[in-house]
């Protein structure tokens, strides 16, 4: 038997070092990785809401779907983003880069 | 305590690849590494879902997350590689209070995941996904409950999609002057470049 708090706990440990990458790295690519672990979190924790409290309802399911979907364009528009910051001002580290200009 | 069946063996191993993952992708120095080590933690996450009895989205993690997600950060860090100096340091200046803080919220996390009174009947769970007849559970249900209750969602869904590839391609596109606007953009350009050296690069 494998109760909801273990499960709880990986995700919040997933979730704690997504956050911890997205403050701290310097690398923009690495800050994006964060928020991917981070989602991931969420989804673990809409599964395990879904099979231990509410098997009979698939709205985690479609949750978990949304969410993923979301992630998928905020990866693509994010590390367009990037990019476009790397041709501009020749790096991707968030302490050189300062200037909210075009 | 944990009995030591197979399939809680199977969700411990999981756990540890998931957990070594998310460390390694948050302390590894070079930023390669941690895109290739975000591969087991979307792995094992799909193991979970497998082993939850969620197999659909087990198969969705697969195709998105492993195949264009991960795919898509390699390529980015790929094309953004020489950027830093691998000697910098990966973390800015927060590294440390940022840890502290993180240590923390993970406690409050889990004792309240651990004081929690969940409803008795569903604090654990049985040996689902291992059984012998490895059924799908709830694929046509989902479809139904995705195109009757979440239609509004999924169709925002989609348009946002659409949104995020045509913002993406415009963004990641190269910008090239035309013929008529040759002599501004290369003003445009002259002009920039001191403030490029403003910016330090």
């Amino acid at each position: 038997m494998f109760s909801i708090t273990g499960l709880l706990t990986i995700s919040g440990i997933l979730f704690v070092a997504g956050a911890a990458a997205l403050i701290t790295r310097r690398n923009a690519v690495a800050a994006l990785m964060g928020v991917e672990l981070m989602l991931n979190a969420a989804n673990l924790n809409f599964v395990a809401g879904w099979r231990y409290f509410w098997p009979e309802r698939l709205d985690a399911h479609v949750a978990v779907l949304l969410v993923i979907t979301v992630a998928a364009a905020e990866a693509a528009v994010g590390l367009a983003i990037i990019l476009n910051l790397y041709r501009k001002f020749g790096t991707v580290d968030l302490e050189q880069i300062r200037l909210m200009r075009g | 305590m944990i009995e030591l069946s197979a399939y809680n063996i199977i969700l411990l191993l999981l756990a540890a690849v998931t957990l070594l993952g998310a460390v390694r992708v948050i302390a590894t120095r070079s930023v390669i590494h941690a895109a290739f080590w975000l591969f087991p933690v979307f792995a094992g996450i799909a193991g979970f879902y497998l082993l939850l009895g969620a197999q659909f989205l087990a198969a969705i993690q697969v195709l998105i997350y492993i195949g264009a997600i991960l795919v898509l950060i390699i390529f980015a860090v790929t094309l953004t590689r020489n950027a830093m100096d691998s000697d910098d340091a990966p973390a800015n200046r927060f590294g440390v209070p940022v840890f502290l803080a993180a240590i923390m919220l993970l406690a409050a996390v889990i004792g309240a995941a651990g004081h929690t009174r969940w409803p008795a009947a569903f604090a654990t769970i049985d040996h689902i996904a291992l059984a012998p007849g490895l059924e799908v559970t709830g694929v046509p249900a989902l479809g139904v409950t995705l195109l009757q209750h979440y239609l509004l969602p999924f169709e925002i869904a989609s348009v946002l999609l659409l949104a995020g590839m045509i913002g993406a391609i415009v963004l990641a596109r190269r910008e090239r002057p035309s013929a008529d606007d040759d002599a501004p953009a290369d003003a445009a350009t002259a002009a920039d470049a001191p403030q490029r050296e403003k910016v330090g690069v």
